[in-house]
C-alpha cells in the first residue's frame, strides 16, 4: 500500500473513533449500573455461575425463613413440655405425700382435687396454640388437640420443615406421643389424663397399691416427656447451628455474586479515565486528518 | 518546415486539456462512494512506421494522442474484498441477531425469569410453613401467574422476532432482485458504450457498488467477461450473465428439521425464482437470516419450552399426590394446566386458579394443615435437572454463542476494513497527487502553447518577411 487515497483515511479513522467511543460507553454503562455482567455474552460461564448462586441464595433465604418457623415450633414445644413436666412433678410430689403421710379423708380428697386441677391444666397445655394451630394436634385443621373430655382429636401427622439444604426436620409431636396413648380398658396404662384421673380416684379411695402404681406410671410418663423435650431442644440447637453455617455460606455466595457481577469501581474509574483519554485522542487526531493538502502550499 | 509543428502543439493542447478535465472529475468525486479514480492515457501519436519508396517519414513524431482512459482498479484486490464481504456479511448479521435474542431474555437480572422462578419456589415453601394462611397461598398463585406470564412473553417475543427476521429477509431478497436487474442493465449499457469507444467508468463504478451489495447479502462470486460485462454466480448457478438474470424467492412451508419440528414454525428457505431449486452455498447476510430463522431463534424457543415443560411436569407430578385444605375434595389436582407444556401455553390449571385453598401443600397421609408436600415442591429449586437448571443452561448456551458471534463479527469487520482500505488505496482519489498532476498538465499546456507561438513566429518569418527585398 504505497498510495493513500485522501479521503479513505477518514472512514478508517472514524472506525477507530467509533471503537473508542464504544468502549467508553461500555465502561460508562458498567459504572452507571454498577454491574459488570449485563447479558449472557458478557461472560457466559460467569453468568451461569451467578445465576446458580442467585438461585441458591434465594433458596437459602427461604430456608432461613423456614428455620425461623421451625424454631418457633420447637421453642413453643420446649416451653410447653417444660410446663408439663413441672405440673407432673407437682402431681408426683402430691402422690408421694398421699402415700407416706397419714391423711384423713378430707386431706386425701384435697390432694385428689389438686391432682384433678393438674390434669385440667395439662389438658390446657396440651391444647397450646401456635400460629392458630394446636401445637400437639399433628396436621389437623381443627382448633384443638384434645377435647374437653381429654380425648385426642388431632391426627397422627407431624409438621416437617426443610431447614437447610438436604435437612428436613420434624418439628412437632402429636398429643399421644407426648401424653401417651388412650386406653379405654385400663386407665392406668392409658394417656396421662386417664392416669391422673385414675390416680386421683386411687388417692380419694386410699388405694395404696393404686397410688404406688400411679407413681411408677407418672415416672414413666415424665421420662417420656423429658425425652421429647431433650429431643426437640437438641433439634433447636441443630437448627441454630445450621442457620449459622448457612449464614456463612450465604455471605460467601453473596460475595461471589458481587465479585462476578459488580463493577470494581477503582478499576472502572481508571478504565474510564484511560478510555476517555483514548477517545479524546482519537477525536483530536481525526480532526487533524485531511486538513492539509498540496493546495495549501501551491501559489 | 511544415505545418506539422502547429498540429503537434494542438494535439498536446487537446491532450493536456483532457487530462485536466479528468483531474477535475477525480477531484470532484474525491468523496463519492464507490468512485474509481481514472487516468487519461497519453501515447505519442504514431508516425508511419514503415517508410514508403518515395516518401520518408520525418524523424519526429506527430505529437500526442489520448489512447484511452484507465480505471485504477485491481481485480485481485476486488476479488479478495468481495470474498470477505460475503463472510463478514454473515458474521455481522448473526451477531445482530444474537444481540437481539439476548435482549429478549435479559439475565442476570433481579426481575428476570430466573429470579421469578426462585420467588415461585419460595412462595411454595412460605405457604407450606403456614398452610392455613390463605394470604401466603394466594402468593403462590400470583407468583406462578407472573412466572407463567414471563415465559409466555419471552416465547411471544422470540416468535415475533422470528417473524420480523422473515419480513426483513423478504425485503432483502426483493432488494437483491432489483439489484441484479440493475446490474444486468448496466452490463448492457457498458458493453454498448465500450463498443462505441465511450468511457463507461461511471457506469462501471455504479455496477461495482451494486455487485458489492449483492455479494455482501449472498456471498456470490463474480467474473469479468471479455466484452466488459460482469457475471455474478451463486452456488454454481448464475444470478447475472450479460443482460440475463435469475432472481431468488423466499418460500415458506413444511415443518422445521427435527428435533425442532414440534415447534409451531414453518420452514423458510431461499429458492431460485425460475426453477424453484434451493439455493446452494449461500453466504452473506441472507445466510445469517436463514440461520436465525431456521436454527438460532427456534433453538432458543425449544429450550424455553423445555424450561416450561420441566416446570409443569415436575410441579404437577408432586402436586397431584397431595391435597388442599379440604382433604376429601381437593385431591389429585394439577397445579399447572397439563395441556400447556410449552412456554407459549403454560398456565395455571383451572383446578387451582383463583382458589388458593385447593393448592396441595399437604402430602397424601398428612392432615389438612400438613406442609410437607409444599416444602417438597419448593425443594425442586435445588434440582440439578429441574427448570432452573435448564434455564441456566439456556442462558449459558445463548451467551456462549452470542459471544462467539460478536467476536467473529469484530474480527471480520477488522479484516474487511483493512481490505477496503487496500482497495481504496488503489481506487481512491489522492488530492495531492491530483494537484501535482494538475500542475504538470498546466505546465505542459503552457509549453505546448509556447511551441505554437514559436511555430507561428517561424512561419511569420518565412511568409511575411522572407523574399521582400525591394518591396
Amino acid at each position: 500500500m504505497n498510495r493513500i487515497a485522501t479521503f479513505s483515511t477518514a472512514p478508517a479513522m472514524l472506525q477507530d473513533v467509533f471503537a473508542a467511543q464504544r468502549s467508553l460507553a461500555d465502561i460508562q454503562r458498567q459504572i452507571a449500573s454498577g454491574k459488570r455482567l449485563q447479558k449472557g455474552s458478557d461472560g457466559p460461564a460467569q453468568v451461569v455461575t451467578t445465576l446458580d448462586h442467585r438461585a441458591r441464595l434465594a433458596r437459602s433465604e427461604q430456608l432461613d425463613r423456614n428455620a425461623d418457623q421451625a424454631r418457633q415450633w420447637l421453642g413453643a414445644a420446649d416451653l410447653t413440655t417444660q410446663t408439663v413436666i413441672g405440673r407432673m412433678t407437682e402431681a408426683r410430689t402430691l402422690l408421694v405425700q398421699a402415700r407416706s403421710s397419714a391423711l384423713d379423708d378430707r386431706g386425701r380428697e384435697a390432694i385428689a382435687n389438686q391432682i384433678r386441677d393438674i390434669k385440667a391444666s395439662l389438658v390446657e397445655s396440651a391444647n397450646t396454640m401456635l400460629m392458630g394451630r394446636p401445637l400437639f394436634g399433628g396436621t389437623t385443621s381443627g382448633t384443638q388437640a384434645y377435647d374437653a373430655g381429654g380425648n385426642y382429636v388431632g391426627d397422627t401427622g407431624s409438621v416437617t420443615i426443610p431447614v437447610s439444604v438436604g435437612v428436613t426436620m420434624s418439628v412437632s409431636r402429636t398429643g399421644p406421643e407426648v401424653f401417651g396413648t388412650h386406653d379405654p380398658l385400663d386407665p392406668m396404662s392409658g394417656d396421662i389424663f386417664q392416669q391422673l384421673d385414675a390416680i386421683a380416684a386411687a388417692v380419694a379411695s386410699n388405694d395404696v397399691d393404686g397410688i404406688g402404681m400411679g407413681i411408677t406410671k407418672l415416672d414413666a410418663a415424665m421420662d417420656r416427656v423429658e425425652l421429647i423435650q431433650v429431643e426437640l431442644g437438641s433439634r433447636m440447637v441443630q437448627v441454630d447451628d445450621l442457620r449459622a453455617s448457612a449464614a456463612v455460606q450465604d455471605d460467601q455466595l453473596r460475595a461471589a455474586v458481587s465479585e462476578l457481577e459488580d463493577v470494581d469501581y477503582a478499576e472502572a474509574a481508571v478504565l474510564l479515565k484511560s478510555r476517555t483519554a483514548a477517545y479524546e485522542a482519537a477525536l483530536a487526531v481525526t480532526a487533524q486528518v485531511v486538513q492539509k493538502s498540496l493546495l495549501d502550499f501551491l501559489r | 518546415m511544415s505545418f506539422s509543428a502547429l498540429n503537434t502543439a494542438l494535439t498536446s493542447l487537446r491532450a493536456q486539456r483532457r487530462a485536466m478535465e479528468m483531474i477535475g472529475h477525480n477531484v470532484a468525486n474525491a468523496n463519492t462512494d464507490g468512485y474509481t479514480r481514472r487516468r487519461v492515457d497519453l501515447d505519442p501519436a504514431g508516425h508511419v512506421s514503415v517508410g514508403g519508396v518515395w516518401s520518408r517519414p520525418s524523424s519526429t513524431g506527430n505529437g500526442v494522442e489520448v489512447s484511452g482512459i484507465t480505471r485504477m482498479r485491481e481485480d485481485f484486490v476486488d476479488m479478495r474484498v468481495r470474498q470477505q464481504l460475503g463472510v463478514s456479511g454473515t458474521a455481522t448479521r448473526l451477531a445482530t441477531i444474537y444481540d437481539q435474542i439476548e435482549s429478549l431474555i435479559p439475565e442476570p437480572s433481579d426481575t428476570g425469569i430466573s429470579a421469578q422462578m426462585s420467588a415461585f419456589w419460595s412462595a411454595f415453601s412460605e405457604a407450606a410453613s403456614r398452610p392455613g394462611d390463605l394470604g401466603t397461598r394466594s402468593a403462590v398463585l400470583s407468583r406462578a401467574t407472573t412466572l407463567a406470564g414471563s415465559l409466555r412473553t419471552a416465547s411471544e417475543a422470540l416468535g415475533g422476532y422470528r417473524t420480523q427476521l422473515q419480513a426483513d429477509m423478504s425485503v432483502t431478497v426483493s432488494q437483491l432482485n432489483s439489484d441484479i436487474g440493475e446490474i444486468a442493465s448496466l452490463n448492457g449499457a457498458i458493453v454498448a458504450a465500450q463498443a462505441a469507444g465511450v468511457d463507461a467508468g461511471d457506469l462501471q463504478d455504479q455496477r461495482d457498488l451494486l455487485i458489492d451489495r449483492v455479494v455482501s447479502t449472498t456471498g456470490a462470486t463474480t467474473k469479468s467477461e471479455d466484452d466488459g460485462s460482469v457475471s455474478v454466480f451463486l452456488g454454481g448457478k448464475t444470478l447475472v450473465r450479460g443482460t440475463r438474470t435469475e432472481g431468488l424467492a423466499v418460500t415458506v412451508g413444511g415443518p422445521l428439521d427435527p428435533p425442532l419440528d414440534t415447534l409451531p414454525f414453518q420452514q423458510v428457505s431461499l429458492r431460485w425464482a425460475g426453477d424453484g431449486y434451493g439455493v446452494q452455498s449461500l453466504g452473506g447476510s441472507l445466510a445469517a437470516d436463514l440461520d436465525g430463522i431456521g436454527r438460532v431463534v427456534p433453538n432458543a424457543l425449544a429450550q424455553l419450552d423445555a424450561v416450561a415443560s420441566a416446570l409443569v411436569t415436575s410441579v404437577n407430578a408432586l402436586h397431584v399426590t397431595g391435597h388442599g385444605l379440604d382433604a376429601t375434595a381437593d385431591v389429585g389436582l394439577n397445579f399447572f394446566d397439563p395441556a400447556g407444556t410449552t412456554a407459549a401455553t403454560i398456565s395455571l390449571s383451572a383446578d387451582v386458579a383463583g382458589q388458593p385453598s385447593r393448592i396441595a401443600l399437604a402430602g397424601g397421609l398428612e392432615g389438612d394443615l400438613g406442609g410437607a408436600l409444599g416444602h417438597q415442591i419448593a425443594t425442586l429449586a435445588e434440582s440439578t435437572t429441574g427448570p432452573d437448571s435448564i434455564f441456566r443452561n439456556l442462558v449459558g448456551r445463548l451467551g456462549v454463542e452470542a459471544q462467539t458471534a460478536a467476536s467473529s463479527a469484530a474480527i471480520q469487520e477488522r479484516i474487511s476494513g483493512q481490505l477496503q482500505q487496500e482497495r481504496q488505496s488503489a481506487t481512491g482519489v489522492n488530492l495531492d497527487e491530483e494537484l501535482a498532476a494538475l500542475v504538470a498538465s498546466q505546465r505542459a499546456y503552457e509549453a505546448a502553447a509556447r511551441i505554437l507561438t514559436a511555430a507561428d513566429e517561424m512561419l511569420d518569418q518565412l511568409i511575411n518577411r522572407t523574399g521582400v527585398v525591394g518591396r
